[in-house]
């Protein structure tokens, strides 16, 4: 799993790239609420383009990431989510909470 | 009536998450004995992953299982009718309500981010799914699936 960031007026941007289960899962966790709450974005985007698995552990990822956006008054976009990611995504119906989007602009 | 086993394998690791990965790796190629399609393989990772998650996340939990006691088996067997056989078993505390575990979006673990669709994915991935557990003796999850005719 690895994992990388920018962030810009408000916008942060991680990217994730590897293999997404429960053990990557907690490194991107650690990390990525790290990164939020040192530049605490308005909008976090989370680039899944990379992930080339992902598990339900994907899911609690993205669902935990949402809450903690959610708890500063701000918003999440999935950007291009591959294959694996968007099959959970689906699956589980965040695709209803969470917007999910195509490709970078 | 004629469905022989052709080829069978069990593993017996140490329920740490750095072996979800290897648990995947090893049904994955495994499995490719079959000849299934790249979307097949992507199902059998992904259901074995989350089974043996079960296992390291939930099923050692507590003081009085010592680190050497805290072992996953998998086996692997699949038939001449294509059909691959996926068991993952534990030896830890066993589930207490099964038909609530395998609910969606149900945890026990919700501070870890568990997102309570494990038994889902595994259902939603594989043709048949048996889960059998005994609270003390452990839990045992049989994943079906029809890859191909051999």
């Amino acid at each position: 799993m690895k994992l990388s960031y920018k962030y810009k007026d408000g916008i942060m941007q991680v990217s994730l790239s590897g293999e997404m289960d429960h053990h990557s899962a907690i490194y991107a966790r650690e990390e990525t609420d790290r990164i939020i709450r040192n530049e605490h974005p308005n909008l976090l985007i989370v680039d899944m383009s990379g992930i080339t698995f992902c598990d339900s552990s994907g899911l609690g990822y993205i669902m935990g990431r949402y809450k903690l956006m959610k708890s500063f008054d701000g918003d999440i976009v999935l950007l291009s989510p591959s294959e694996p990611v968007k099959k959970m995504v689906f699956l589980s119906g965040l695709n209803k909470l969470i917007k999910v989007e195509a490709s970078d602009q | 009536m004629n469905n022989k086993s052709v080829n069978k394998f069990k593993c017996v690791f140490l329920a740490k998450s750095v072996n979800e990965g290897f648990a995947r790796s090893v049904m994955a190629s495994f499995a490719s004995q079959l000849d299934p399609r790249v979307g097949d393989i992507a199902d059998i990772k992904t259901a074995v992953s989350e089974a043996v998650t079960n296992c390291i996340v939930h099923a050692y939990k507590g003081d009085e299982f010592p680190l050497c006691k805290r072992v996953v088996e998998l086996t692997g067997e699949y038939f001449t009718d294509g059909t691959l056989v996926i068991t993952v078993k534990d030896r830890g505390k066993g589930i207490d309500d099964i038909k609530q575990a395998m609910e969606p979006l149900y945890t026990t673990d919700p501070e870890g981010e568990r997102s309570g669709m494990g038994f889902t994915v595994m259902e939603s991935f594989t043709d048949k799914i048996r889960v059998k557990s005994k609270i003390g003796k452990g839990t045992t999850v049989k994943l079906m699936k029809k890859i191909a005719i051999t």
